[in-house]
């Protein structure tokens, strides 16, 4: 019985020093097998996202903020609006119908000096405009526009539903080879002679139209029977001038004048000062100014806030340390926006959100491809099962032999 | 007298001064961007037929530094690409199939290496390796190539080949320029590549001769490339006033003699398309047939005008040539050239060029193999200088003490007569530069010059393998660079025997060059279902083993005694004492009896016992 005695207590012995064994193994295993992630500040992120605790002095920026937050200045014009980005392309495009009737040339370098360099200066505080521009032969529509008879005469015209095909994005070499800033794109638009002249059904002076988030296109059209046309500086001014009002709305600058117009009584006399010739007001940059500073800090930290979501949902995504780098960062520029002074404010508000998108969309910020889960189960299954079965069989008799002593002893008592 | 005199020289100072300004505004004002087309045909002596597409637009008043933003008939695109990367100069070329110099001569832009060849050369700006790779880049998503893939592993700065197609100047372009070369030998070309490149013409693919260029003909011929070069160009000689000129080309060699028997072609045939106008905003656009020397044939309708011109061969030959003006043509013209003979009969005898070569492997197996280069000098009386460019990717590690050059099939001690004047050799370091061989030669006239190098291959990691393995790898082709033969190039050359040791690139425009074919290597390639197997294998082996050896130290062999046993026991004790009151007593014949069935029985029940006992330590083993 002794012999038996010992043989058990051996036994016991060997099973539990090799579940000690499992049991250290396991997290030493698992510590070593993950990957690498760097830590990010997630308490904090919490607490930006909780809007009150960000105090800034400016109650007006606080206005606003709150304001973009619950959605309350989704109207006509954020919907125009271009999303911010700190640097826009902007492209003019001559579109030609068809140069086999018509050869067509514009002094468009000249135009952009002139009437758009003061616009593009003045607002770069905000965002940064390069401009270029290009000729474009043989630019067909996608569609047939619709014929009439007026006074002998046959005129084609567009309809406001047709007017959303009218981008010809494939034949038209509209995109840009080398930016990755978000271009907008201005189309002065010649048809061809079968199709010409062209209007815009109830459009009332300008043959234009303008594209949410786009660009905008104005219909012109010049005299067939020459054979060719030169828009010259003179012409373009009419027609830059459109380009430049759709040119504000695209980038959010408000019409201070009517706005201000309304709300004022009547009885109050108003004197409006000349400004220069720039095609925005001190006062309507101003107000842009303010309102991209709000739109900045709340899509920063709705990024952050995306980030750290991000991380937290995929378990098996590499966060490199550069991602720290970027979100620590923001704290910085976040204490800056208490002293309160604009320009500064913007810029550090601009160089916020480019920061956190670049983290955002990193491209290392994607889950391993390689390491699938069903990999995993199908290399560590051929080993572990057949061991462990054994292992917990004898374990489990192990466990009733000990209940089953335990009632003896407790019967014999 | 005097005061006539004084007011005739006032007025003369007043007018040359006032002409010089105006001469000065009309520099300064731009002139607007010309572009040309033309398509030339020409038939070659082995039946088949060259088409050749060629768009070029030139603008005007472009300075170095000097951004330009307003494009005209310059492709934005382009110009975006090329001033965001600090290009001076860049040529891009796919090609598909393999150019025959022997039967067809060479072609007309020199470019013919099978796949994409990419070199650009790049202002020194600090960033230049970054504004190579951006280069690649934006070139791979504007042509749907994947010219991406030219990284360090392929990209290389060769120092005598490939020198500026423009203007230029030797010292200013060394201190301020770089040149870069990247090749993928194994691009396909397809009509996702063709659609972008048309969409950069002027007038696209609607009028002029690019509405001739039909993917499904084009893509169907024995040899076709497409390519792109942008290069500053001069008008006058002083080159005061520097354009800007993008030039456009596509060529094919198609085989008319493989569906008719006849090499009669007409432009519906050929192209299956038929010239509808000429682009409206073309200056010149020109259609021109290279006339064949001897022969009989027809050309319908009869040219506008036949001129001589000479056509870019190392021998300065001029050929005559037929040209229609599409501008002044009818629209729907079918445009033919019938030969008048029953069936085309090959020329055995075809004048070959001056300069032509051919490249293979040699060696057998997996562990190593050599190169070996053949090229021909065909010139009767005249040593031509080349320049041979090899790059061979690392992972065939190069021995240059096996290079050895043979003149018509002598080896060739390094003494005087040796071919090579001059030889730069960069070796590859593993998965990052590949091996360059650029040598300069002069090959002995009505000669086969031979180079042959050996190397050892790579084994190379499991996860380098392409998805086709066992296909093997690229070797892009090898470029000879010459130049045309010429008086001026014999006088250079014999007063470059005279001076010092001065490199032949200083001397000559090489202008031809010449690509050998590419070659396909396979590399020890491994077992990929091994990890699989391994692991398989492995794991059954151990959970075997661990299962039996925890048994054998956990599981304990006990003896199983039951009922039937212990009665058993019992009897046996009572028949002894039985068998020992026997021998007492006198012996018995019935007891005897009886004791023998008893020990029979006894014998039984051991039996018995001992089968009870191996079942039930079978039944113990099993729980």
């Amino acid at each position: 019985m002794e012999k038996v005695q010992d043989f058990d207590k051996s036994r016991r012995l060997i099973i539990i020093s090799f579940w000690v064994v499992i049991l250290i193994g396991l997290p030493l295993w698992w510590k070593t097998t993950e990957v690498y992630r760097a830590q990010l500040p997630f308490t904090e992120i919490e607490e930006w996202s909780k809007w009150e605790k960000i105090q800034l002095c400016q109650n007006t920026i606080q206005i606003i903020m709150i304001l973009v937050i619950l959605n309350l200045l989704v109207d006509v014009d954020s919907m125009r609006t271009m999303k911010y980005s700190p640097m826009y392309q902007v492209t003019f495009s001559l579109m030609n119908g068809d140069p086999s009737t018509l050869l067509v040339d514009w002094d468009i370098k000249q135009a952009v000096v002139k009437y758009l360099k003061p616009f593009v200066d003045k607002i770069s505080i905000i965002s940064n405009l390069t401009v270029d521009s290009q000729i474009q032969h043989y630019s067909r529509l996608t569609f047939e526009p619709q014929k009439n008879l007026h006074n002998d005469k046959n005129y084609f015209y567009l309809t406001p539903d047709l007017l959303p095909h009218f981008i010809n994005a494939a034949e038209w070499n509209l995109a840009s080879a080398v930016s990755s800033y978000p271009t907008l794109n201005f189309i002065l638009y010649a048809p061809s002679k079968n199709q010409s002249p062209l209007y815009i059904k109830d459009s009332k002076e300008n043959n234009a139209f303008l594209i949410p988030r786009w660009g905008g296109v104005i219909i012109n059209n010049p005299d067939q029977s020459v054979g060719t046309h030169m828009f010259t500086f003179d012409e373009l001014k009419s027609v830059m001038s459109i380009f430049i009002m759709q040119l504000r709305g695209l980038l959010g600058v408000q019409d201070v004048w009517l706005e201000a117009r309304s709300v004022l009584d009547s009885s109050i006399n108003v004197d409006f000062m000349p400004t220069p010739n720039t095609a925005i007001t001190i006062w309507e940059l101003d107000s842009l100014v303010r309102r991209r500073i709000a739109e900045n800090i709340v899509s920063t930290i709705s990024t952050l806030k995306s980030l750290s979501q991000l991380v937290a949902e995929i378990p098996n995504m590499v966060v490199l340390d550069h991602i720290q780098t970027e979100v620590l960062l923001f704290k910085i520029i976040i204490n800056f926006l208490h002293t309160g002074q604009y320009e500064i404010a913007l810029q550090h508000a601009k160089k916020a959100i480019e920061r956190a998108e670049s983290a955002f969309f990193d491209p290392t910020m994607v889950s391993m491809l390689y390491f699938p889960d069903e990999h995993k189960y199908a290399i560590y299954m051929p080993l572990f099962v057949p061991i462990s079965v054994p292992l917990l069989m004898a374990l489990l008799k192990e466990l009733k032999e000990l209940k089953e002593l335990k009632t003896k002893n407790k019967k014999k008592e | 007298m005097f005061k006539n005199m004084r007011n005739y020289l006032q007025s003369l100072f007043l007018f040359t001064l006032v002409f010089l300004t105006i001469n000065e505004i009309i520099a300064e004002s731009q002139q607007p961007d010309k572009f040309k087309e033309a398509l030339t045909i020409k038939p070659l002596s082995d039946g088949k037929l060259l088409t050749h597409f060629q768009f070029s637009v030139k603008h005007y008043g472009y300075k170095e530094g000097v951004v330009f933003s307003h494009y005209n008939f310059f492709p934005r695109a382009i110009g975006q690409i090329f001033q965001t990367y600090n290009v001076r100069e860049l040529h891009l070329t796919f090609t598909q199939g393999r150019w025959n110099y022997e039967d067809w001569g060479y072609p007309f832009v020199p470019s013919a290496g099978t796949g994409v060849e990419l070199w650009a050369w790049l202002w020194k700006d600090g960033k230049l390796d970054e504004n190579w790779k951006s280069l690649t880049n934006a070139l791979a998503g504007l042509f749907c190539a994947s010219l991406n893939f030219i990284d360090d592993t392929i990209t290389v700065q060769p120092k005598l080949s490939f020198r500026p197609e423009g203007p230029f100047n030797e010292t200013e372009l060394t201190e301020r320029a770089e040149l870069r070369y990247g090749s993928l030998p194994h691009e396909n070309v397809c009509t996702e590549n063709l659609t972008p490149w048309i969409k950069l013409l002027p007038c696209k693919s609607t009028s002029g001769i690019a509405s001739l260029l039909n993917g499904h003909k084009l893509y169907d011929s024995n040899f076709h490339s497409m390519s792109i070069h942008v290069q500053p160009s001069c008008e006058d000689p002083d080159c005061i006033n520097q354009q800007l000129e993008i030039i456009q080309t596509v060529s094919t060699v198609i085989d008319p003699v493989r569906n008719s028997g006849k090499r009669d072609w007409s432009l519906n045939k050929v192209f299956g398309r038929r010239l509808s106008q000429a682009c409206p905003l073309a200056e010149e656009s020109n259609l021109e047939i290279i006339i064949p020397e001897n022969g009989d044939y027809k050309i319908i309708p009869d040219a506008d005008d036949i001129i001589q011109r000479s056509m870019g061969d190392t021998v300065d030959v001029e050929k005559k040539i037929a040209v229609y003006n599409l501008k002044k043509i009818e629209p729907d013209t079918e445009l033919s050239m019938i030969w008048n003979e029953d069936q085309f009969e090959y020329n055995f005898n075809p004048v070959q060029p001056q300069i032509f070569a051919h490249r293979f492997f040699t060696g057998y197996g997996q562990e190593r193999g050599g190169i070996k280069v053949n090229i021909f000098n065909k010139s009767p009386n005249i040593s031509i200088p080349i320049i041979y460019y090899d790059v061979i990717p690392w992972y065939l590690k190069l021995y240059l003490h096996t290079l050895k050059v043979q003149i018509n099939g002598k080896n060739n001690k390094l003494d005087a007569d040796n071919p090579i004047k001059d030889l730069y050799f960069q070796p590859a370091v593993d998965r990052s530069r590949p091996n360059v061989i650029e040598a300069e030669m002069l090959l002995p006239p009505n000669s086969l010059t031979t180079l042959s190098i050996k190397f050892d291959k790579v084994f190379l990691k499991y996860t380098e393998h392409p998805p086709d393995a066992n296909r093997g790898f690229d070797i892009g082709s090898g470029v000879i660079s010459t130049g045309k033969i010429d008086d001026d190039f014999l006088s250079n050359l014999t007063n470059m025997s005279l001076a010092t040791k001065k490199s032949l690139v200083e001397y000559m425009h090489f202008s031809i060059r010449i690509y050998t074919e590419t070659l396909l290597v396979s590399l020890p390639t491994p077992d990929f279902s091994m990890p699989y197997n391994v692991i398989t294998l492995t794991c059954t082996v151990i959970a075997l083993f661990f299962g039996s050896m925890f048994n054998l130290i956990t599981r304990s062999f006990v003896a199983f005694i039951d009922a039937g046993e212990e009665k058993a026991k019992k009897k046996i004790d009572s028949d002894e004492s039985n068998v020992q009151k026997g021998e007492e007593r006198d012996f018995d014949g019935e007891n005897f009896d009886s004791d023998k069935s008893n020990v029979q029985k006894e014998e039984d029940r051991d039996f018995d016992r001992e089968k009870t006992k191996l079942e039930a330590e079978k039944t113990i083993a099993n729980n």
